[in-house]
């Protein structure tokens, strides 16, 4: 007004608009497209945030694989390849994983708590707009944001992961081909059966035929140098006669054919169907965590609050409540939705900080608290429906 | 296992149910009954005003006593409804914050088309009552309608023509000022979006628009308020203390795109403690006072009621003040007469007719003092408002 003197008589009165007009929908609470673009748009002009998400969800992955990439580039005796099948399943089940949840509830408590703190929601609510249609127009605004993110640092891990694999597997110490079948195995068992009696693990009793045999191989540190499952001959079998060529070979065979379950879970990178799994994972814990930071950022109208809670589930409460054996709380710890999704996780990744996945992923995993898969999805539509009901409430009844 | 799914089933549709009956809960509550049913219901208002009564009764009974008698005078009021409902009409309405009543049983009514100002010291309740009438928050009791639609029923389509700045504007600092009104206007009729450009050349900060936010002065702010109000092109404004942060020049300009707006047919509510601004500006005030209308109307008819004082600059003050005081004039009833060193001020009840001037000045020539000059001071709003207040105050 000051800066244009003129502005206020020479500007055009705005034009007059139909009221009531078929597409005037703003009591409906189906939020207008161009509700969830604009709010897009405020979520990915947030500068300070967009960078510190970015840097958490792909820049610590990148930079963690990069150095790992130049130091195999330059002592590759000393540094091992940067990518493979292990470095993937700690990158996802060990960085993505958490960070993906954290990342995505920080959004969604930003998304939930901004209106509010700015001053904007008013401005909103006095358009006439239904308050549902606007909470409701953040979640799929912030799921734009998110969903790309968490797929940007996962495909970084995945061609880095893939690209910069091993060519040989090192299983237990020992160079394996890869994809042997059980008898393919047992077969390359038999033709080095020296190395497989003094590096893979086995459990044998004093009267097995393994003791023998493997008394006869000399090794460095004792046979049956394999990392967990060693139990080591009775100090009285020292005497046993030497056994056979064919004898250590049969040895061989059955160690074989005991490791051949961990063995077929080791691979010189993922597959496909690990990755697809594992990225809708990944994608599914960030929806999760958006969510329910979105319902309880709207819910206390704070971000910091809200975040600060929802990092206390993620790293504290979560892994307890997981592997903790709470007597007659056992179904209240079920409804934890980290132990819901870790039931979830692809077959071959480790879950809940590095314990190690079973066959069938997380719910194979001894260490978790036992959960059906019917139960895990349930638990999972309630913390997602549950949520959103509980933000959706709170900003309708609201005063602003 | 089963008890648990059983349990988050429960809560799941518990949600679903608490949530659509509170919408419906919503809509009824805060509209409770109509606006003929709530004139014949007896209101929970503040004994110490008499404005507990149905309006119709009120208006009928106009006058009978300046201050108290009624809060309404009529004149444009019973004419300012033009028939399509009055810009804004509450019956009754009241917002309590526990045991303290912000809102008290408010009567008002706004005239379309014009300028109205919403007076009343701080903690009067004034933003609460924009807050109610906006929907950003409920009410306990009573009925309102915005532009002839009941609120919070047609809540949508009152205020799909309704601007409004609460308080001081406040918007997303990260993002400029065209795109902040890019998100208001998605949430209003796709024709904002083409009024976004034209309300900030008329507001005067189309070339800050790409600013951000977080750059803007205060004023500037002001004006992207009013920008954000004008791009749902309303035909009612309530603006909350809309001069806060401007300079003279811009305080000039806000006035005159106030009165531009009135004369485009518009209706603004502007609620202000600069009571000279609103007196220059609007046409009509309501005064509130601990939560309740005491008083409202247009100025000139509020003021007419109001006592006059007469300036008189004399050759002898105190012999011309006993002379007054001894004439009819100066025994009746609400005639004050004071002397000082360079002449008189004599008060005088509201209605005093010229002739009665006249009378002084004779009495005084008569008598063989020197008049010099006569001085007719006309209450101003600020004054009046003051004395409103104040009395209200001694007697509460």
């Amino acid at each position: 007004m000051t800066g244009h003197p003129d502005a206020v008589a020479s500007a055009p009165a705005p034009a007059p608009a139909a009221v009531g007009a078929p597409h005037d929908r703003r009591g409906s609470w189906i939020p207008a497209g161009a509700m969830i673009t604009t709010r897009f748009m405020e979520l990915r002009r947030r500068r300070g945030l967009m960078i510190a998400l970015t840097l958490v969800t792909v820049g610590i992955p990148t930079v963690f694989l990069v150095i790992r990439l130049l130091l195999h580039a330059f002592a590759p005796k000393t540094y091992g390849p940067a990518g493979g099948y292990a470095v993937y399943t700690a990158f996802v089940s060990g960085v993505l994983y958490v960070f993906g949840f954290i990342v995505a509830a920080t959004l969604g408590a930003t998304a939930g708590s901004a209106d509010l703190t700015e001053g904007m929601f008013r401005h909103l609510v006095v358009t006439g707009r239904s308050r549902l249609a606007l909470y409701l127009a953040r979640i799929p605004a912030g799921l734009a944001i998110i969903v790309p993110l968490v797929a940007m640092g996962f495909t970084v891990v995945c061609a880095v992961c893939v690209f910069a694999a091993p060519t040989q597997l090192d299983y237990q110490g020992v160079h394996v081909p890869t994809g042997l079948s059980r008898v393919g195995l047992e077969s390359w068992a038999a033709d080095h059966a020296d190395e497989v009696i003094c590096n893979f693990g086995f459990r044998i009793g004093p009267s097995s035929p393994i003791a023998a045999a493997a008394n006869s191989v000399p090794c460095g540190n004792g046979p049956g140098g394999g990392p967990v499952n060693v139990k080591q001959p009775p100090p009285g079998s020292q005497g046993q006669p030497q056994a056979s060529h064919a004898q250590i070979n049969e040895a061989a065979r059955l160690i074989a054919r005991m490791d051949y379950s961990d063995y077929a879970r080791q691979f010189l990178y993922p597959s496909d169907s690990l990755m697809i799994k594992s990225g809708l994972w990944l994608e599914l814990e960030a929806v999760i965590g958006f969510v329910v930071g979105l319902g309880l950022g709207s819910l206390i109208g704070q971000r910091t609050v809200a975040v600060i809670m929802m990092i206390v589930l993620e790293v504290i409460l979560t892994p307890i409540f997981s592997r903790a054996r709470i007597p007659h709380l056992a179904n209240l710890q079920r409804a934890v939705v980290g132990l819901a999704t870790a039931h979830l996780a692809p077959g071959g990744l480790p879950v809940l900080g590095g314990g190690g996945g079973g066959p069938a992923g997380g719910s194979g995993n001894p260490g978790l608290l036992p959960e059906s898969t019917t139960v895990a999805v349930c638990v999972i539509v309630a913390w997602l429906v549950g949520w959103t009901i509980l933000g959706a409430w709170r900003m309708m009844t609201r005063d602003v | 296992m089963g008890a648990l799914t059983l349990l988050v089933l429960g809560a799941l549709v518990y949600g679903v149910v608490r949530i659509v009956t509170q919408r419906d809960k919503n809509k009824r509550s805060r509209s409770e009954p109509s606006v003929d049913e709530w004139r014949a219901k007896p209101m929970d208002t503040d004994p110490r005003l008499s404005h507990a009564e149905p309006v119709a009764t009120r208006l009928a009974r106009h006058g009978s006593d300046p201050l108290r008698g009624s809060p309404i005078v009529p004149s444009i009021f019973q004419n300012g409804n033009s028939g399509d409902g009055w810009a804004v009409e509450t019956h009754g309405l009241t917002k309590r914050f526990g045991d303290n009543v912000a809102v008290n049983g408010v009567e008002l009514l706004v005239p379309r088309g014009c300028a109205f100002g919403y007076l009343g010291p701080n903690g009067a309740g004034k933003t609460t009552l924009i807050r109610v009438l906006l929907g950003l928050t409920h009410a306990d009791a009573g009925t309102m309608s915005l532009l002839g639609h009941p609120v919070p029923r047609h809540r949508d389509q009152a205020l799909a023509r309704v601007g409004a700045i609460v308080d001081e504007p406040r918007f997303h600092s990260h993002l400029t000022g065209r795109q902040n009104l890019q998100i208001l206007a998605a949430a209003r009729e796709r024709e904002a979006r083409d009024r976004i450009g034209p309300a900030l050349e008329r507001v005067g900060i189309l070339h800050r628009a790409e600013d951000k936010v977080s750059k803007y002065s205060m004023g500037m702010r002001q004006r992207l308020g009013v920008a954000a109000c004008l791009i749902g092109d309303p035909q009612l404004l309530i603006l909350d203390e809309p001069m806060n942060g401007l300079d003279p020049a811009g305080m000039q300009d806000m006035r005159e795109m106030i009165l531009s707006l009135v004369a485009e047919g518009r209706t603004v509510v502007l609620s202000s403690h600069l009571l000279d601004e609103v007196e220059r500006t609007c046409d009509a005030v309501a005064i509130v006072d601990r939560g309740s209308v005491v008083r409202q109307g247009p100025i000139s008819e509020l003021l007419a009621g109001t006592s006059l004082v007469l300036q008189v600059e004399c050759s002898d003050p105190d012999r011309a003040r006993a002379l007054i005081a001894a004439t009819a004039i100066g025994a009746a009833d609400g005639t004050e007469v004071t002397a000082d060193p360079t002449g008189l001020s004599v008060t005088l009840s509201a209605g005093t007719g010229r002739d009665v001037i006249a009378e002084i000045n004779r009495v005084l020539v008569e008598s063989g003092i020197s008049v010099y000059r006569l001085q007719v001071l006309q209450a101003s709003l600020e004054s009046w408002f003051l004395q409103v207040t104040s009395r209200l105050g001694e007697s509460a």
